[in-house]
């Protein structure tokens, strides 16, 4: 679904229609769940964020500006409910305050799953959202560097980085 | 595996990965715009929440204690001495805010702004004498959500911290530091929401000695401490520069010495390479015109169709004409596999040189016409412009430049080249340039150490990222 086609759908969902939500899931569920997996790191985590990235869909959709951005829009939406459950998990650990987003004690389940195995393990957070949100979501690298407020220079020297890293990995099997 | 083949798997696994929608997803009702209204309109009762503890931006009685376990670099004995918190008189206390910008915030004992200092450079631009003027005198939460949104205005917030605002807050009254950073907390999301932005406010609370050492003040008393950060340089250029003076410009010296020529010649090095294949499809347009010229007996049949069947074999003039084309294309496909993609400075050099030597151009080379090669030229310009690259005039007419036939455009394409590497090149070193200055010393520092570490030299590192 690209970007217009997006728009188009979301524009449905805000009207009530519920077959176009489920379109809306059917085409975006894989994108969300990637970018989301990257700050947990834990299949069940991922899975409760994921579902309720589309929970918030549906109760803040009459915010969404249609002729915007869809796919944005709905990077917004995940990228802070990840970060809120970031946030309360840190009240309810006891951690060293200088840990920042990431935590030691993750499980990780994705044994069948060598590529996606290697974005998590082989790269580093920014290069993993770099890679996603081209890959997955169709941003084109000046919209990432935007998005991600990084020079469009760092974005494509970081992204050609992160398909080495994800070749070299792979590799090695 | 190349990034397509990498797509079309990450795509395959995270069909099977990803959840199916929830019952409660699917039972989930699509909230219309008044009702969404009506929702958000919902006062916040502050009382009934904190008491709840339940929203994930409150801070209540349980979590304060967490939170004091969890941030306190040296814990105050007092605050888990068995003392209960008597309802003194407040002091002046001290609030840093990273969102990035970093500014840090000095309080009275009423919770009313008295100075506000920068703490990066970023800071130094965010914190206008207008902005400053506006928020001293504001309660401190006031003040803090009021510079986050000009910050967030301004573009600032990013994702360096997770995208998180993080506040840090020194006062000697447990009351006073909890109502701090749960009203500014309230107050910064609450100034986001109302634009439609989900903020995370991080809240960490530390200790008088944390900032007198931060500081390098010799005293416990936070009274003297906050006097101190108030009278420190109101710029944080002004005091890297007072202390840094020397190391920064070593550190400029550096990259504009050593690191920056490295790059160029690795760049030079490249387009090199580009140019010789430029001369070597230029002599195999050459070779297939001869061979064009020789078969005319078979109607003009050029190397690839020649090589379709086994006659060539039996015509030892043609053998050599064909050989000498096959070891042309095999130095051409050798040149176009050497690893080219030596990260962002060269990313538009590949597409550059992908646009120009992919198999069907090699393959049609033979056939091209002028108008052919004139609708290339609108897929160059588009590329530039996928690029980012200013298209200025002087580019356009390099790019544009009419051939009279297909050898001219091979060698007017080394223009072309040319030109668009030295407008990557400067949108490279622009970029660059501005993420080296905005590392301060220590920061350079610490990625210098870890690229030693890592790599063993920061030539081993470029070394890495061009894949060499």
């Amino acid at each position: 679904m690209d970007k217009r086609e997006l728009d188009l759908c979301l524009q449905e969902v805000a009207k009530g229609d519920n077959s176009a939500f489920e379109k809306l899931y059917n085409n975006t569920v894989k994108g969300i769940f990637a970018f989301v997996y990257g700050f947990c790191e834990n299949y069940h985590t991922a899975e409760d964020l994921t579902q309720t990235v589309y929970l918030k869909v549906k109760a803040n959709i009459s915010k969404y500006n249609a002729g915007t951005d869809a796919r944005a829009w709905l990077f917004q939406i995940a990228k802070y409910t990840a970060l809120n459950e970031i946030k309360k998990i840190k009240r309810e650990v006891v951690a060293s305050e200088e840990q920042t987003g990431r935590f030691e004690s993750k499980t990780y389940e994705m044994h069948d799953s060598p590529v996606f195995d290697a974005l998590n393990t082989a790269l580093d957070a920014k290069e993993r959202q770099i890679v996603i949100m081209h890959v997955l979501w169709g941003f084109k690298h000046r919209e990432i560097a935007e998005m991600l407020s990084l020079a469009l220079g760092t974005v494509l020297w970081k992204y050609n980085v992160a398909i080495k890293k994800l070749q070299t990995k792979l590799k090695e099997g | 595996m190349d990034e397509k083949e990498l797509k079309k798997l990450l795509e395959k696994e995270l069909d099977a990965l990803t959840p199916s929608m929830s019952d409660k997803v699917r039972k989930a009702r699509i909230l219309t715009k008044s009702e969404q209204r009506e929702k958000s309109t919902q006062k916040v009762d502050f009382v009934a929440e904190k008491k709840r503890s339940k929203k994930p931006y409150l801070i209540g009685a349980i979590a304060a204690v967490l939170v004091v376990a969890i941030a306190l670099a040296v814990v105050l004995p007092s605050v888990f001495g068995g003392t209960s918190d008597t309802p003194a008189t407040y002091e002046a206390g001290y609030l840093r805010m990273d969102v990035n910008p970093s500014v840090e915030i000095i309080y009275d004992k009423d919770n009313k702004v008295t100075a506000v200092k920068s703490a990066n450079n970023d800071a130094d631009v965010l914190l206008s004498a207008e902005l400053r003027t506006e928020v001293v005198g504001k309660p401190v939460d006031e003040a803090a959500a009021v510079i986050a949104g000009e910050a967030g205005k301004l573009g600032f917030l990013s994702t360096d911290n997770d995208g998180a605002v993080r506040i840090t807050v020194v006062a000697n009254s447990d009351k006073q530091r909890e109502e701090v950073l749960t009203k500014t907390s309230l107050a910064i999301e609450s100034n986001f929401m109302e634009r439609g932005i989900f903020v995370a406010v991080v809240a960490v609370e530390r200790t008088t000695e944390w900032l007198a050492d931060e500081y390098g003040v010799a005293s416990d008393s936070l009274k003297e401490t906050v006097q101190a950060v108030a009278t420190k340089a109101d710029s944080y250029f002004a005091q890297l520069a007072e202390t840094n003076a020397d190391s920064l410009e070593n550190l400029k010296t550096y990259y504009e010495n050593e690191v920056f020529d490295y790059l160029k010649d690795l760049l030079n090095a490249e387009c090199n390479k580009i140019s010789k294949t430029r001369e070597l499809l230029h002599s195999a347009k050459q070779l297939n015109d001869r061979i064009s010229s020789y078969n005319s007996i078979l109607f003009g049949a050029d190397y690839w169709a020649s090589i379709a069947s086994d006659d060539w074999k039996d015509d030892p003039t043609l053998v050599v004409m064909i050989n000498e084309m096959k070891a042309v294309l095999d130095r051409i496909e050798t040149l176009r596999n050497d690893p080219v993609d030596n990260g962002a400075d060269l990313f538009g050099l590949v597409m550059a040189y992908d646009l120009f030597i992919d198999e069907e151009w090699i393959s049609e080379i033979g056939n091209a016409t002028l108008d052919d090669l004139k609708a290339g030229f609108d897929e160059i310009i588009g590329a530039l412009e996928d690029l980012n690259i200013e298209i200025t005039q002087a580019l356009r007419d390099a790019v544009m430049l009419v051939p009279s036939s297909v050898s001219d455009f091979l060698d007017g394409s080394k223009n072309v080249i040319d030109s668009m590497r030295e407008e990557l090149y400067e949108v490279y070193l622009d970029s660059y340039l501005e993420e080296r200055d905005a590392l301060s010393a220590e920061d350079y520092q610490d990625f210098y150490l870890n690229i030693n570490t890592q790599y063993g030299s920061l030539e081993a590192y470029w070394g890495f990222v061009s894949g060499r």
